[in-house]
């Protein structure tokens, strides 16, 4: 069922919706939360959260892309539930890998204090993002949106492990130097 | 207030994005590295052209086979190979220091033997050749340096802090603050944007690395070091303190290193190059270092010469230093070539046809031991195999022998432009 049809089912405040959002994005939705949560448990409670705040959230919203919409939902959520189950200690895995690669673009105990100053970091990466070649953003989007292992990066793109360690090693440096240079304080 | 951290950011970004990154696949990545296919307008022509081009390569196929002077194929073919053209003789700029200890020792964890056969073998370009006889490698661009050492730092476990990149000439000392980036990003001091910008597509010959446990160094020529400042100690059955250590022990040492390491270097079948020698002032001295044990004794004798990985450890058996060199990384393979025989070497050394040793041929009486190597310094513009002869000097003392090497081109004179007597000793 294309998207057009299941967010009507939506509006229409039919519960097929959530059968077809299931059937159509259960396994995208999964592999996000799975990829942050480590855990089959954790990772369902935040899918069936996600269907939960969609249902809630449309109408009014008519997401243009269903798909993302969806996934970032999952995503936040994912985010939140391993904040609040690894709240005092780093820990290891595949979320805290990528949150300790990420502390290099920023102080480790940097935070944005407003949302017109989220909006401007967005605005940043976006505008990283765009000037990158595409294998160069995909890599990153993969690593730092879907939080995919390195190891599956270098599998579904058949490219070396090290080669992409390397690539985003300079995109961080790159990113970080993006941000300083907008004057944007993390 | 709202307080988001980056990687919650990073999850508002535009959908285009994600969207891009979920469709992606392997393929679309080989297809971006595919050159596109010429378009035929009409139908036929494709098939034309196949038949076009096969009876192009079937009549140039029939020419070049074709005996026109009624020579020998074999000896036409090996006249085909393009003349080497040596731009300097290594080491021919003055009198060596003459060397103590046991060369045996080295020579006999060779793969080459004396009545080994091997009729070719293969000579390479230095593509890192600076061109100087300093030993200066060529730059090569900051990323292929990077890589080498995020390369060497995630398999040593090592987090990288600062790298620091060094130009053809400069010492390490002059490293300004202008070529030096922080992993962090660049080095605000330079307040200069545009100027940053430029660096990230710059060059470099050298490039060394702070970690949160010592230092990475590497040189456009493809040698890599790891220098950890905290010793790393080995599991307990692999510690012995180097008083203690027996061939067999170094041995299972080494393997246990290559398991761990090895992978840096991508051999296939690595193979342990263990042995003790003498060093200058008679101290026993550990060589622990892995090679690429292939199938064919050619490719083994270019794989111990231009391409090992070897272990330094201290007093107490832990791991101070890993160096890696990978010579075939910046060697471009021109040909194989014909070889002498070691025989036919020790004909040449005795009519003065040798480089880095004394400006007197040497006795073949005096040869301590001899071995089929590759000079592959950074002022090599070609690496070449070479007959190496290490000839004892009279006066010995106490249990250790004082010898000078002398090398003798191991490619056939007919492929070379000059000789090692046609170049002037500087």
């Amino acid at each position: 069922m294309d998207d057009s049809t299941i967010v009507e089912l939506y509006f229409a405040r039919d519960e097929a919706a959530i059968e077809e959002t299931d059937r159509k994005y259960g396994k995208y939705c999964s592999h996000i939360a799975y990829n942050i949560l480590q855990s089959a448990e954790d990772a369902e409670e935040c899918v069936n959260d996600t269907y939960m705040r969609a249902w809630n959230a449309i109408p009014p919203h008519r997401p243009a892309q269903l798909s993302t919409f969806l996934g970032k939902i999952t995503r936040n959520l994912s985010l939140n539930k391993y904040k609040g189950n690894h709240a005092q200690k780093r820990g290891n895995g595949q979320t805290a890998a990528v949150l300790s690669e990420l502390e290099e673009c920023i102080g480790a105990d940097s935070q944005v204090e407003t949302l017109i100053d989220e909006m401007a970091v967005v605005e940043v990466i976006n505008s990283f993002l765009e000037q990158q070649p595409r294998l160069n953003r995909v890599v990153f989007v993969k690593r730092y949106w879907y939080l995919d292992s390195i190891r599956d990066i270098s599998t579904e793109l058949g490219m070396n492990e090290n080669r992409i360690t390397s690539m985003l090693f300079r995109m961080r440096k790159e990113l970080k130097l993006r941000l300083e240079r907008k004057g944007i304080t993390l | 207030m709202k307080k988001k951290e980056l990687i919650s950011l990073i999850g508002e970004i535009d959908d285009k994005y994600i969207w891009e990154a979920e469709r992606f696949s392997k393929e679309d990545n080989e297809k971006s590295q595919i050159p596109e296919r010429p378009v035929y307008r009409h139908r036929w022509l494709k098939p034309l052209s196949l038949a076009a081009a096969c009876l192009v390569v079937c009549t140039a196929f029939a020419l070049l086979s074709h005996d026109w002077n009624g020579q020998d194929s074999a000896e036409k073919n090996q006249k085909q190979l393009p003349t080497l053209e040596v731009e300097q003789y290594m080491a021919k700029i003055a009198e060596p220091e003459k060397k103590r200890g046991n060369p045996v020792e080295e020579r006999n964890h060779s793969p080459w033997s004396e009545d080994a056969e091997v009729d070719t073998l293969p000579v390479f370009e230095n593509v890192a050749y600076a061109g100087g006889a300093e030993g200066d490698s060529a730059s090569v661009s900051r990323e292929i340096l990077d890589q080498e050492i995020m390369t060497a730092a995630e398999s040593a476990g090592l987090h990288v802090d600062e790298i620091r990149y060094i130009e053809t000439g400069e010492d390490d000392d002059e490293i300004t603050d202008e070529n030096t980036q922080d992993s962090m990003g660049e080095d605000s001091k330079t307040g200069d944007n545009t100027q940053t910008e430029s660096k990230a597509s710059a060059t470099a010959c050298k490039a060394v690395a702070d970690t949160d446990n010592g230092t990475i160094m590497t040189i456009g020529c493809r040698f890599t070091k790891i220098a950890y400042e905290e010793a790393q100690a080995l599991p307990e059955e692999y510690t012995v303190e180097k008083t203690n250590l027996t061939d067999g022990k170094a041995e299972e040492i080494t393997e246990y290193l290559l398991e761990q390491y090895g992978e840096m270097m991508g051999f296939a079948n690595p193979k342990a190059n263990v042995y003790c020698y003498y060093d200058e002032d008679g101290s026993a001295v550990w060589n622990f270092a892995g090679y690429d044990g292939c199938e064919e004794l050619k490719d083994q004798i270019v794989s111990y010469n231009l391409k090992q990985i070897r272990f330094q450890l201290d007093e107490e058996g832990r791991l101070t230093d890993i160096v890696m060199m990978d010579k075939l990384a910046c060697g471009k393979k021109i040909e194989e070539y014909p070889i002498i025989s070691c025989e036919e070497a020790k004909t040449l050394l005795s009519k003065g046809e040798y480089i880095a040793g004394s400006q007197e041929p040497p006795s073949l009486e005096n040869i301590e031991s001899s071995g089929l190597v590759y000079l592959a310094g950074p002022e090599c513009s070609l690496f070449m195999p070479y007959y190496a002869f290490d000839v004892r000097v009279e006066g010995e003392e106490n249990e250790l022998i004082r010898y000078n090497t002398y090398y003798v081109p191991a490619v056939r004179e007919e492929y070379l432009d000059k000789m090692p007597a046609e170049e002037e000793i500087q």
